[in-house]
């Protein structure tokens, strides 16, 4: 009789270990890995440092397959502890993505608003050089001709204005340094003429 | 042991055994199972790794999209199956959704290399295109009196062009792609605008050089100095005996293409005209002049003809045009006088006298000569 029940009790417990073994899907760490990967994308990181993001993005892609792969094997003999390593590994991966990017961004931004800056200052430079240059007959219609050309550059440094408040600041640095490069050659238009002039 | 126990002895003997065979048979049915295609399912992700870091979502966004869909396909398939108990999971499925994400992938892949490449290879040769029109445009039209829009367009065009490189050095040739359209259309409107107002002015090129051959064989018959003024080359030529002697820097009225049609137009006249006047440095505000006879019989009945037929205002006809100094300011300034710099016109002024011809011609080269259109 003894025996009967030891022999009952090893069946019942090997029932509990076979239930015991299902490995719980890491549910929270899925959660946190894709949040982090969205977050570095919220911040611009697949336009700012995209290698990066992208490598990022594969470690998570990595992780979810694996995810799959542990529920395709019977829940006795599914182990989910390397997957919840490869996911932490996600989150902990995303933040430097996360910084890179948005370090990349403020210093694209900074250069934008700097550039601008500078560039209102060479209109307004532009602007005193037109006050000063010889007016009358001694050149009323060239200057009318580089005045419309400052104000075509007026006009590009109020869109880099505008693509800098929406937060498009790659494009702004591209306009931006065109509309430099022409109001410097406005500049030294007239700064030649004024000399000239002076003769 | 009585018979009862007995019973139950064999009762849990039977159900261990059960369990034990049961396990070996659960065992060799999860060995023999399906199992998930992961080769395939790894060599799919490969392919979208890479058709995602050569940037197919921007340059084959149809083919990227085919292969992302079929990528979500094969996903969901696979959670399906899981979902599944074990014994009836099937992954046959999977693993066509994998190879065809993993083919969709390449090809997309190799797509957007493709446009790449030709994008990168035509934006440059674009660029270089737009940049020698612009250039173009810079040496031969940009100093002209041109009306319309041809200077709005020449200067938006440039601006366009330099963004286009700063998107080009980064590699964002879709963005290159936009501005550089648009800076071709504008550049190509303004040399083609320009080259028309040029062409209409240039049809006199005929006359022009008649004129200037005139002047120079009077020069030599006579054994004298004439002085030809060239407008398009802002140059003032004298010649002695027919031989050119001398040549000076010139500067005109701002609309000087074309000739003086009435006063105030602030054109430089073309046609034969003589030195009327010497004015030394006490009877001229611009150092020392040379007065023409401006207007001669021909500036005259044009003026005629065109205020009868109302194309210009009946303003008059001006007058007043000299050969003069204070020049060398670098643009186009008198009232359609023509101005030298002062230590010129010292030269200019001893070398002439009243009566001197005085030739003035748009232009005495022809377009093809100077611009090579």
């Amino acid at each position: 009789m003894k025996r009967n029940v030891m022999l009952s009790l090893a069946s019942l417990f090997a029932l509990a270990i076979l239930f015991a073994g299902c490995a719980k899907l890491p549910e929270a760490e899925i959660a946190n890995a894709k949040a982090a990967v969205e977050a570095a994308k919220a911040a611009e990181a697949d336009r700012y440092v995209p290698a990066e993001y992208q490598a990022l993005s594969d470690s998570l892609d990595a992780a979810m397959t694996e995810v799959e792969n542990q529920k395709s094997k019977f829940a006795m003999f599914r182990s989910y502890k390397n997957v919840t390593a490869k996911l932490n590994d996600v989150v902990v991966l995303a933040e430097p993505v996360k910084e890179s990017a948005m370090t990349r961004k403020e210093e694209v931004k900074a250069e934008a608003q700097q550039m601008l800056a500078e560039a209102t200052t060479m209109v307004s430079e532009v602007n005193d050089l037109i006050a000063k240059a010889p007016k009358g007959k001694e050149g009323k219609e060239a200057l009318e001709a580089i005045k419309n050309d400052l104000a075509l550059v007026e006009a590009t440094l109020a869109e880099v204005s505008t693509l800098i408040e929406n937060g498009d600041f790659l494009t702004a640095l591209d306009k931006v340094k065109a509309a430099t490069e022409k109001g410097n050659s406005l500049k030294m238009e007239l700064e030649e003429v004024i000399a000239k002039t002076r003769r | 042991m009585g018979k009862r126990g007995r019973r139950i002895r064999r009762l849990l003997l039977a159900v261990f055994l059960l369990v034990v065979v049961g396990g070996i048979v659960f065992a060799f049915l999860v060995a023999f199972s399906a199992k998930p295609p992961m080769e395939a399912i790894q060599q799919a992700q490969s392919g979208l790794s890479y058709a995602r870091e050569v940037e197919a979502e921007k340059y084959a966004p149809r083919q990227m999209v085919s292969a992302e869909t079929t990528w979500k396909l094969a996903m969901n398939e696979w959670k399906h199956q899981n979902d599944r108990m074990f014994l009836f999971r099937n992954y046959e499925k999977l693993a066509t959704l994998a190879g065809t994400t993993s083919e969709q992938a390449l090809l997309a892949a190799d797509k957007a290399l493709q446009i790449k490449d030709s994008l990168q290879s035509g934006l440059s040769h674009k660029l270089k295109t737009v940049g020698q029109k612009i250039d173009h445009f810079q040496v031969n039209y940009a100093h002209l009196p041109l009306n319309g829009t041809a200077r709005q367009n020449y200067s938006n065009a440039r601006l366009r062009y330099l963004e286009s490189k700063q998107a080009f050095e980064r590699g964002d040739y879709k963005q290159v792609g936009v501005n550089l359209d648009v800076a071709s259309q504008l550049i190509t409107k303004s040399v083609s605008e320009a080259h028309h107002f040029i062409s209409g002015y240039f049809k006199d090129l005929p006359t022009w050089r008649r004129w200037a051959d005139e002047t120079i064989a009077w020069s030599k018959k006579n054994r004298s100095s004439v002085i030809i003024v060239d407008k398009f080359a802002h140059k003032c030529y004298v010649y002695q005996g027919g031989k050119l002697k001398i040549e000076f820097d010139a500067e005109l009225g701002p609309n000087w293409i074309g000739t003086k049609l009435y006063r105030g137009d602030k054109a430089t006249p073309e046609g034969k005209y003589h030195v009327t006047k010497k004015k030394a440095r006490r009877e001229t505000k611009y150092y020392k002049a040379l007065l023409i006879n401006y207007p001669n019989d021909d500036d005259k009945a044009r003026y005629d003809v065109n205020v009868k037929n109302g194309t210009i205002p009946k303003r008059g006809i001006g007058n007043l045009i000299e050969i003069h100094g204070d020049g060398g300011k670098g643009i186009n300034w008198t009232d359609g006088c023509v101005a030298l710099t002062n230590a010129d016109m010292d030269k200019l002024y001893n070398m002439v006298s009243v009566g001197t011809p005085v030739t003035i011609v748009g232009s005495l080269r022809s377009m093809k000569e100077i611009n090579g259109f």
